[in-house]
């Protein structure tokens, strides 16, 4: 009896001793075809990226876009209301695949629908997807925005932050904008060292080490009016992380870019489960097949006199 | 005619055909000790086969005794037996009270007697699917800190938790908003301190615990799978009396006081400190506390009228700078917290009727707020004034009818403001109820109880619904017990879980529908001898228009109306996926709830499956809660009367004594979602290049098996009129490396490459903690 009770102990300490492995890599691997385009309205050149995916591998080894070009799919490109199809072609120079021909430019509030197939690790896969182009009317007001230059950080005479606002005229029907900030002087000695930063306060190693991620950064508004108007998007002083000049890309997006914009990046939950993006991509497809219509402007960053 | 009267007879209880003025015997059960009403023990008329139990508020009654001589014997387990002769003449209603002795709670001897109460008996008149506790249990199960007790009720078989990191229940499956959680009768919406990480109950408060798991009946409604009803302490009515405790946590201490013999009030506070200990010399401690309080009235008004005026209050607070080293120390400042209270008036009407009525608030708030860095405010506010009644008619010694009914008064407030818009939702709903139970035992061996409870929900759009129950129990053998439950339930209130915030109650409306459950138990039961209990169920539930948050959610909202052009969200649309599920398992608990050693065994294997529209293209998956097998082993051993046990030595209660606690746990480990694969693409038409995951199949596979064993050790030294508790506990002794989840990053390079990173995050590791508790 004791001998029992003794086995039943040490079964119950063994059994809570130890570490739960969790091997993930290469047990779920699902081949696909990842798409990255956007249809720019007005344009003749049509830039439609197809890559395979990976799978998960956390042995440090650096991928780069053009490891994963797809260069054997077949694509095309469908003006969905005139039935009118327009094959792709890879242009091995730029990676993308395009519309060789003449007789296509993309129109505003008009649908198109990709088509892609392609092998992928030995399995044959085929997507789609369909994008309806924002209408025109869009643009960005200079007179009614807050351009030009500004100190960080800077405060009024009654000590309210002010900020760069973008005000501009929103294309009817599209409820997204997406406001793309690149900090064109961005460097380990333009960093905005001083003020420190309310979230993070780095050394010069850690801004060389994050370089690239803090050169872009974005703000979005959505759910806007659907109607012509105005509406304007400001840019937080926690985007800026250097002085120097930026360019400032306003798009407004269709549902496919504003739904796999929102949602590509954010696909762990609070207790660490995934789930699904939303990327508007039937059949074996992910990435985005968006459109939008864009426009520049530039500002500026001042050290504080 | 006489068939008639016949029927009127077991209706009424009236005994029309007989010629003699049958006798009828009531009262209350007390603990001699303090006076604290006691719940389900077993009042019998010694060498006759009436008896009865006394109910939820510790009223019996016994009715249709012949007039004569009778010898009156109570028992309740952990007491010594009460016996008294009582003389009962034609028609009399007789009014005994009856006050119980406390034994030693290291004795097992009660089922030795031949008049002790049988563990049978107990384990029969039990409702189906059923577990009590007394908060002494739950403070002896070694826990992170300090008692807690929902993380107890997570050792209880078909009650498993999402992580180490939460103290929500999931009940034979359901989700973790299908629970009603009562304090003294008063919904508790949002029973969490710490962020879920510890629940708001104060186990020195509490006198009870009760857990319907399922099948639970028509006097119970608007949740799914489980009822948990907490009975505070109503105060010792003869000594003052009280406790203090200081753990790593928190302090708290416990005061029961007696104003008169008809009055006493008992009352708790507590609060943690680590912002004032270790959060002074740590800065990445944040500033974060909570404290809460109980207190409660009980006014004896007469002998059959009582009056119980009970109130809870809690608040947790954290102020957060992002950057201790910025100019600016921008941060934010949260704050949530629950308020409830409630009168309760219980009344002897007759010895036929008992009612007890209650008048109920409870109020949930939380604020949070940034500094002026950032233009984002959140306030969520949800309020219950609730007006009930429950009644019991016991119509004859077969037949007792319960009734009652409920007028809920909910009012929901969401505010949220930020850059691009705001949330305003201001709801007030009506939740009618109206319940009818009929208690029949045909035999000594069926008990046969039908309900059928009524729905009304007035919200945007309106919801009845009509719930039938039914339990049946049958005494097998003179060792073993029958049990069958089935039932419909309903529940028009969904709870919106939010990362670091506190959920939102939503309520079904155009949007939602209610969520409705069908419940089917077959349990049994043995007395296996030795004061251990059997209890074995299994169970299937099925779910219907049961809602999931929509983890995309952002791109579902439409905004209701515009306001200088930013858009205001006021409605429920887009926030939830509705879904369908089931639910079916097999549980065995033994149990040993008295004696030197004392604990449970449990057992548990179950499958559930979900399938909501938008996920997983609509194929069912088990939710992260599934759990194929658990086993959980708790033990409490009384080291000295242990050892006494063992040499055949009778045991006694001790001047000093050391006690091993025990919790080990294994579980199948939790389904989750895996990436399928990395894909390399630009954010944004002119955007830098991301390497995001995208997930493969929804919960295809399983973490490994969870397993962890906490262990205690507590010395108990009692002086004249105190006694003094030092302990240390060790929560996950092995130190084992339980897998949370697991978290995917991307590394880059100078030249625009990127890598993969895949980091296994872990659950808790070996926590010791140390602390006293003082009684007096």
């Amino acid at each position: 009896m004791t001998i029992k009770r003794y086995v039943i102990a040490m079964l119950f300490f063994t059994t809570a001793c130890g570490e739960g492995i969790f091997d993930v890599e290469g047990r779920s691997y699902e081949p696909k075809i990842v798409i990255d385009g956007y249809l720019v309205p007005g344009s003749t050149q049509i830039k439609i990226y197809f890559r395979r995916n990976l799978p998960l591998n956390d042995n440090g080894q650096l991928f780069y876009p053009s490891d994963l070009v797809l260069t054997n799919a077949q694509a095309s490109l469908t003006d969905v209301a005139e039935s009118a199809i327009y094959p792709l072609s890879y242009n091995a120079d730029s990676l993308y695949y395009t519309y060789s021909g003449t007789d296509l430019t993309i129109g505003h509030g008009k649908t198109y629908r990709l088509e892609v197939s392609a092998v992928v690790n030995g399995k044959s896969l085929s997507a789609s997807s369909e994008t309806t182009t924002p209408n025109a009317g869009f643009s960005i007001d200079p007179a009614a925005s807050v351009l030009d230059s500004m100190e960080y950080n800077a405060k009024d005479s009654l000590g309210n932050s002010r900020k760069f606002r973008i005000s501009f005229h929103r294309s009817p029907g599209t409820d997204f904008y997406l406001n793309t900030l690149e900090a064109l002087d961005a460097s380990v000695e333009s960093f905005i060292y001083s003020p420190v930063n309310i979230f993070w306060a780095p050394d010069t190693a850690d801004v060389a080490d994050d370089l690239t991620e803090l050169k872009y950064s974005n703000d979005i508004t959505i759910n806007t009016p659907l109607n012509a108007g105005t509406s304007s998007i400001d840019i937080e002083w926690y985007s800026t992380w250097f002085y120097g000049d930026y360019r400032v890309v306003l798009f407004a997006g269709d549902r496919n870019m504003r739904d796999f914009f929102l949602t590509y990046g954010d696909v762990q939950e609070a207790d660490g489960n995934l789930h699904e993006p939303v990327l508007h991509i039937d059949g074996d497809g992910i990435g985005v097949f968006g459109s939008a219509i864009s426009d520049t402007v530039m500002v500026r960053v001042l050290r504080r006199q | 005619m006489y068939r008639i009267l016949l029927i009127l007879s077991l209706l009424f209880g009236t005994n029309l055909v007989s010629q003699t003025q049958p006798a009828t015997l009531n009262g209350f059960v007390y603990d001699a000790s303090n006076k604290e009403k006691l719940i389900g023990a077993n009042v019998i008329l010694k060498d006759t086969y009436k008896g009865s139990s006394s109910n939820v508020s510790g009223y019996y009654v016994i009715q249709n005794i012949a007039p004569g001589i009778y010898e009156v014997v109570v028992q309740y387990l952990g007491y010594e037996t009460f016996k008294q002769t009582v003389s009962l003449a034609p028609g009399q209603e007789k009014w005994v009270e009856v006050y119980l002795k406390a034994k030693s709670i290291e004795s097992d001897e009660i089922i030795v007697y031949g008049d002790s109460l049988p563990t049978i008996e107990r384990l029969f008149e039990k409702p189906v699917s059923k577990i009590e506790l007394s908060g002494l249990e739950i403070n002896q199960i070694p826990q992170i800190a300090e008692g807690d007790l929902l993380r107890s009720l997570q050792t209880l078989p078909g009650i498993v938790p999402l992580s180490d990191f939460s103290s929500a229940l999931y009940v034979r499956g359901g989700g973790s908003d299908q629970n009603l959680y009562l304090i003294d009768g008063t919904d508790v919406y949002n029973p969490e301190h710490a962020f879920g990480l510890f629940s708001t109950f104060n186990t020195d408060a509490i006198k009870q615990v009760e857990i319907s798991k399922g099948g639970f009946g028509a006097e119970y409604g608007g949740r799914l799978s489980s009822i948990l009803s907490v009975t505070n302490l109503d105060g010792n009515r003869e000594n003052f009396e009280g406790s203090a405790s200081v753990s790593l946590l928190s302090a708290r201490t416990t005061v029961q006081v007696p104003i008169n013999d008809r009055i006493s009030v008992s009352g708790s506070i507590r609060r943690t400190y680590f912002d004032k200990t270790i959060g002074q010399a740590i800065d990445a401690v944040p500033d974060y506390y909570f404290y809460d309080g109980n207190v409660k009235a009980f006014i004896q008004v007469d002998e059959r009228n009582t009056v119980t005026v009970s109130g809870y209050g809690g608040q947790d607070v954290l102020n957060f700078v992002f950057n201790e080293k910025s100019d600016d120390k921008a941060g934010f400042h949260v704050n949530w917290g629950n308020q409830t209270g409630s009168v309760q008036w219980t009344r002897v009407f007759s010895p036929k009727l008992f009612g007890n009525f209650w008048i109920t608030g409870s109020q949930f708030e939380s604020n949070f707020n940034f500094d002026e860095s950032f233009e984002f405010t959140d306030r969520n506010y949800i309020s219950d004034v609730t007006l009930k009644g429950n009644l019991e008619y016991y119509a004859s010694d077969t037949w007792t009818f319960h009734f009652g009914f409920e007028e809920k008064n909910l009012h929901g407030i969401f505010r949220q403001t930020f850059p691009g818009g705001r949330v305003d939702v201001n709801a007030r709903r009506r939740h009618y109820a109206g319940y009818f139970q009929s208690n029949w035992m045909p035999t000594s061996r069926w008990d046969v109880e039908t309900g059928l409870r009524f729905d009304y929900f007035d919200s945007d759009r309106d919801y009845q619904n009509l719930d039938p129950r039914m339990t049946l129990r049958y005494k097998l053998t003179p060792e073993s017990n029958i049990k069958m439950a089935a039932g419909v339930y309903h529940q028009y209130l969904h709870r919106l879980p939010r990362p670091f915030f506190v959920g939102i109650w939503t309520s079904s409306d155009e949007n939602q529908r209610g969520s409705a459950a069908y419940h089917f138990i077959l349990g049994y039961q043995r007395d296996l001898g030795s004061s251990v209990e059997m209890e074995l169920e299994t169970y299937y539930k099925k779910y219907r228009n049961i809602y999931d948050l929509n983890p995309n959610i952002i791109t579902a909202v439409e905004p209701a109306y515009f306001e200088d052009n930013l858009p205001v969200y006021t409605s429920t649309g887009g926030l939830f996926n509705k879904g369908q599920g089931r639910s079916l398992g097999v549980e065995m608990l033994l149990r040993k709830p008295t004696g030197p050693l004392t604990g449970w065994l449990g057992f548990s294997w179950a499958h559930t499956e979900y399938a909501f529209n938008a996920i997983n293209q609509g194929n069912a998956y088990p939710p992260r809660h599934d759990r194929t097998v658990v086993v959980n082993a708790v033990a409490n051993v009384e080291i000295k009367n242990t050892l006494r046990k063992i040499r055949g030595r009778p045991t006694k209660r001790d001047k000093s004594s050391w006690s091993l606690g025990s919790n080990f746990v294994y579980s199948t480990g939790q389904p989750i979602t895996v990436p399928g694969s990395y894909y390399y693409i630009r954010t944004s038409p002119d955007g830098p290049y991301s390497l995001p995951v995208y997930p493969s199949e929804i919960n295809r596979f399983r973490l490994p098996y969870y397993a962890r064993l906490d262990l205690s050790i507590t010395y108990r030294h009692e002086f004249r009129h105190w006694s003094f508790e030092p302990y240390l506990q060790v929560f996950n002794v092995g130190n084992r490396k339980n897998v949370w989840f697991v978290d995917y990053s991307t590394g880059n390079s100078a030249d625009g490459g990127l890598r993969q990173g895949i980091k296994t995050v872990n659950m808790f590791p070996l926590l010791p903690t140390i602390g006293f508790n003082i009684r007096f």
